[in-house]
């Protein structure tokens, strides 16, 4: 790797690092539009982060060392998954044959912390929404590979930086392939990052959340990093959709940043949009709603196959 | 004719990916029930010895020695898969991959960790940490009995997939207002075992009892039998050769 490229990775995951809250602060700030509010300032999950960072950290009586080093892991697991995406369809910092698998157990570690993190305070609440995590995990992980493992399997690729850069519009079926995937894609991200209709960011009734319930007994600087690590992931899985517009942007690098920052504005708004006309789905109806996602991708998988 | 290889890789790995997320609920929830949260009877008397911790360090430290250096592992299960279970169609993918970046990354990921947590401890020492009781939602009394069951947890796992498990539930609907002392059961049927195994030992226990008209306590019944098989056998033998 030549220090351009180090110097680019490394520029890329801190433009993620600072700007992961603001993305979310956009999406919200477009939510309260839509629903005629003012809504807060778009740089609110900024100013939320920083309270949080002040305030004494409060820990649950049963709670043991997972409880304490939970959120740590959760934000050393999506700074190295941030690190191997290529924003800006560029180069990122961590490339390697292989990384797509790393890229999904990194996220899974997170994952796995925190939902023993949630058991170990030994609450109902944070039980139930740990149980919930665990079960739409199940169906959520083979999408990632039924999406992104498909374009991989189309050109015979492992890298994450490699497979995007392997889209080509050249082909009627292969255009309709990509599509299909953007949506499972979508889907996957609105059930990762416990958005609506699978999660309501906004809800405070412990029965029915999952990803804010499980954090329920957090405060100070260990709410911090948990926050923090869900607008990080928020603005993984926002990075993995925009990816796939690598073929509109291959002319030269600054069209292709500008391309890539309208798509994520794009998204943004297609978030927002979703989260303003759509109620939360019943919690039953959560693993129906992630088997479409899965079907549509192995029924993508298999015309694309047998009609190349 | 068409590679199918890669695609049959794909769905292998897909399914991975559906058993990984199976084995996650399952070791969340068996480690979680016995380790996290509080006991629910005092335990008094439990000592582990010294072996009993060396013999689980190891197989812990082989864990970890594999997350952390998995290159030589791979190469031998690779072989494996190559040359016994699909000859000449072993993918030449996973020794492509260049382990010893897996090895980095586990190492900042363990550096970032220890970074992350050091900054942690620096801003609970500024701004104080307590221990609280957790969130009861308004009601105060918590205790022990009141966390999250095993069963609770693979509930909703238990409930989708209840066709094939075999999965019931035995609650006693409440008579009165308010709630009595009552009983909770949940089962989960393994489906090979109840709906294949079981029934056909059933009818081969049928059928073998069938053949008790057989069993007589004279003693020269058996020795007439065997002459009968012998003879069968004879025949068979006489007219093979």
């Amino acid at each position: 790797m030549d220090i351009n490229t180090l110097l680019q990775g490394i520029i890329a995951l801190l433009a993620i690092l600072l700007l992961a809250p603001l993305f979310a602060g956009v999406i919200n700030k477009q939510k309260a539009i839509f629903t005629g509010r003012i809504g807060a300032p778009v740089v609110q999950p900024y100013y939320e982060l920083k309270r949080l960072l002040r305030k004494e950290t409060i820990n649950a009586g049963s709670s043991s060392f997972i409880s304490d080093i939970s959120p740590a892991v959760n934000l050393i697991a999506m700074v190295v998954a941030a690190a191997m995406l290529p924003v800006g369809f560029m180069k990122p910092l961590i490339s390697f044959e292989g990384d797509i698998i790393l890229f999904a157990y990194v996220l899974g570690l997170a994952r796995f912390f925190q939902i023993l993190a949630a058991m170990d305070i030994g609450s109902s609440f944070e039980g139930m929404g740990a149980s919930r995590e665990a079960t739409f995990a199940v169906f959520a992980e083979p999408i990632f590979f039924f999406t992104i493992g498909s374009v991989a399997f189309a050109d015979n690729l492992t890298s994450i930086y490699d497979i995007y850069h392997s889209i080509k519009l050249n082909n009627v079926t292969y255009i309709v392939f990509i599509v299909v995937c953007s949506i499972s894609v979508l889907i996957l991200a609105v059930t990762e990052c416990s958005r609506m209709p699978i999660d309501d960011p906004n809800t405070h009734l412990e029965l029915t959340m999952i990803h804010e319930v499980m954090i329920l007994d957090n405060s100070g600087v260990d709410l911090f990093l948990y926050q923090y690590s869900s607008y990080v992931k928020l603005c993984i899985y926002a990075i993995v959709e925009a990816s796939l517009f690598y073929p509109f942007a291959v002319q030269n690098s600054y069209v292709a940043v500008i391309i890539f920052l309208v798509v994520i504005a794009a998204l943004a708004t297609t978030l927002a949009v979703v989260e303003t006309v759509t109620a939360r789905f019943k919690l039953k109806f959560v693993p129906q709603y992630l088997l479409f996602a899965t079907a549509i991708g192995v029924l993508n998988l298999l015309i694309y196959t047998f009609t190349k | 004719m068409k590679n199918y290889y890669p695609l049959l890789m794909l769905i292998s790995t897909v399914g991975l990916a559906f058993v990984g997320g199976l084995a996650v609920a399952c070791f969340t929830k068996i480690n979680s029930i016995m380790f996290l949260g509080d006991e629910r009877k005092e335990v008094k008397h439990f000592h582990v010895s010294v072996y009993d911790y060396l013999s689980l360090g190891i197989f812990a430290l082989l864990c970890a020695g594999i997350g952390f250096y998995p290159q030589p592992f791979v190469r031998v299960i690779n072989d494996v898969a190559g040359k016994s279970f699909m000859p000449g169609s072993s993918s030449p993918a996973l020794l492509n991959i260049n382990w010893f970046y897996i090895s980095l990354i586990f190492l900042a990921i363990a550096a970032g960790f220890i970074l992350i947590y050091l900054c942690k401890l620096g801003i609970n020492k500024k701004y104080g940490r307590k221990i609280s009781p957790a969130w009861g939602c308004g009601y105060e009394r918590l205790n022990p009995r009141m966390q999250y069951t095993a069963s609770s947890f693979a509930d909703q796992l238990n409930t989708i997939a209840k066709t094939v498990l075999g999965y019931h539930k035995k609650i006693k609907p409440p008579a009165e207002i308010f709630p009595a002392k009552n009983r909770f059961e949940s089962h989960a049927d393994d489906f090979v075992d109840s709906k294949i195994i079981l029934p056909l030992f059933k009818r081969i226990d049928t059928f073998i009892s069938r053949l008790e008209l057989l069993s007589y306590s004279d003693i020269r019944y058996y020795v007439a039998f065997i002459l009968v098989v012998i003879s069968i056998y004879s025949l068979i033998g006489f007219l093979w050769i």
